[in-house]
């Protein structure tokens, strides 16, 4: 005979069975419960059979046109993403190559090369600082989601 | 079209359309979420297996907050029950089946929105407990004590509406 505080136990499990959601030892344990318990095993399969209804319950599908348009607009989403990557890519190899070039020629006094090189380095400290704090507020800013 | 986006938008749709139950309030909420899966820093990659979860959960949300506005500005009881036409049944299935699957459908659009969203995200749409949690953003552990409580709900609905259409 089955104790009641056993059914108790187990009927919070018969869902997670039911969903293969439990442990090992857990689902073995509710398996021989279940063997055992024909109140239980009503339970579980009255569960289970309105799981498959509902599973099978019908649902109107979107129109062709209008679901086309929202596919088109997500994968756009990663079109752009690899586009802004290709610029920024090339972007960092010419720069690799100006400096590469610039540092290496043979024409131009050690001095100038270095005056110059304050000059461009001062310029890009600048703008990676400008950068640096609207991205830090885009972050913080509370109020960057109010519409006005 | 990419097949596999086409599916999960066409899913996602199915969520918003069981829970406002009017095909232009669940266009609208896929547009606005679809928006936000563009725009969004945090959204993940519509390739990636985060991407399903993360989408639900936001068309989810988009719902709720309609039908919260609706309730507002019209005083629309949420749980209200709207029949939309079954034009997607199986003509093969008996009838007997058919009549279960429409009761069960009715006993469904009946509950609260909360047992009704968890059950058709587990039973419907097969989402795992963790997914789930997710999308609901609930513990993970009280997803199965809530599922439960949902079926029981639903269980006893559907005996009472069978009662009703005996007597």
């Amino acid at each position: 005979m089955n104790n009641i505080s056993d059914c108790q136990h187990i009927e919070i499990l018969i869902s997670g069975y039911l969903d293969g959601e439990l442990t090992q030892q857990e689902s073995q344990r509710v398996a021989l419960h279940l063997s055992k318990c024909e109140e239980c095993q009503t339970t579980y399969q009255g569960l289970k059979n309105l799981q498959q209804a509902i599973g099978k319950t019908s649902c109107p599908d979107m129109e062709h046109d209008k679901l086309d348009a929202i596919v088109n607009d997500l994968t756009s989403r990663r079109i752009e993403g690899l586009a802004w990557f290709s610029i920024i890519a090339g972007l960092v190899m010419l720069i690799a190559f100006s400096l590469y070039s610039f540092w290496f020629d043979a024409e131009m006094a050690w001095y100038s090369k270095l005056a110059v090189s304050f000059l461009w380095g001062g310029g890009v400290g600048l703008f990676v600082s400008v950068l640096r704090q609207r991205w830090v507020s885009k972050k913080t800013d509370k109020y960057r989601k109010v519409k006005l | 079209m990419n097949n596999v986006l086409a599916k999960l938008t066409q899913d996602a749709f199915k969520l918003a359309m069981q829970l406002l139950q009017e095909p232009a309030d669940a266009h609208d909420v896929l547009q606005d979420a679809a928006a936000i899966a563009i725009a969004h820093e945090n959204a993940p990659n519509h390739q990636s297996n985060d991407f399903k979860p993360w989408f639900f959960r936001v068309v989810r949300n988009k719902a709720i907050d309609l039908l919260r506005q609706k309730k507002r500005h019209n005083h629309v009881e949420i749980d209200d029950e709207v029949e939309f036409d079954d034009t997607s049944s199986n003509p093969e299935l008996n009838l007997a089946t058919q009549q279960l699957q429409q009761q069960v459908r009715l006993s469904l659009n009946r509950l609260p929105i909360k047992q009704r969203e968890i059950l058709l995200l587990k039973d419907f749409h097969g989402f795992s407990y963790k997914d789930i949690a997710e999308i609901l953003n609930i513990p993970k552990g009280s997803v199965m004590s809530q599922l439960h409580r949902a079926r029981l709900a639903l269980k006893a609905r559907l005996q009472a509406e069978q009662e009703n259409d005996y007597e």
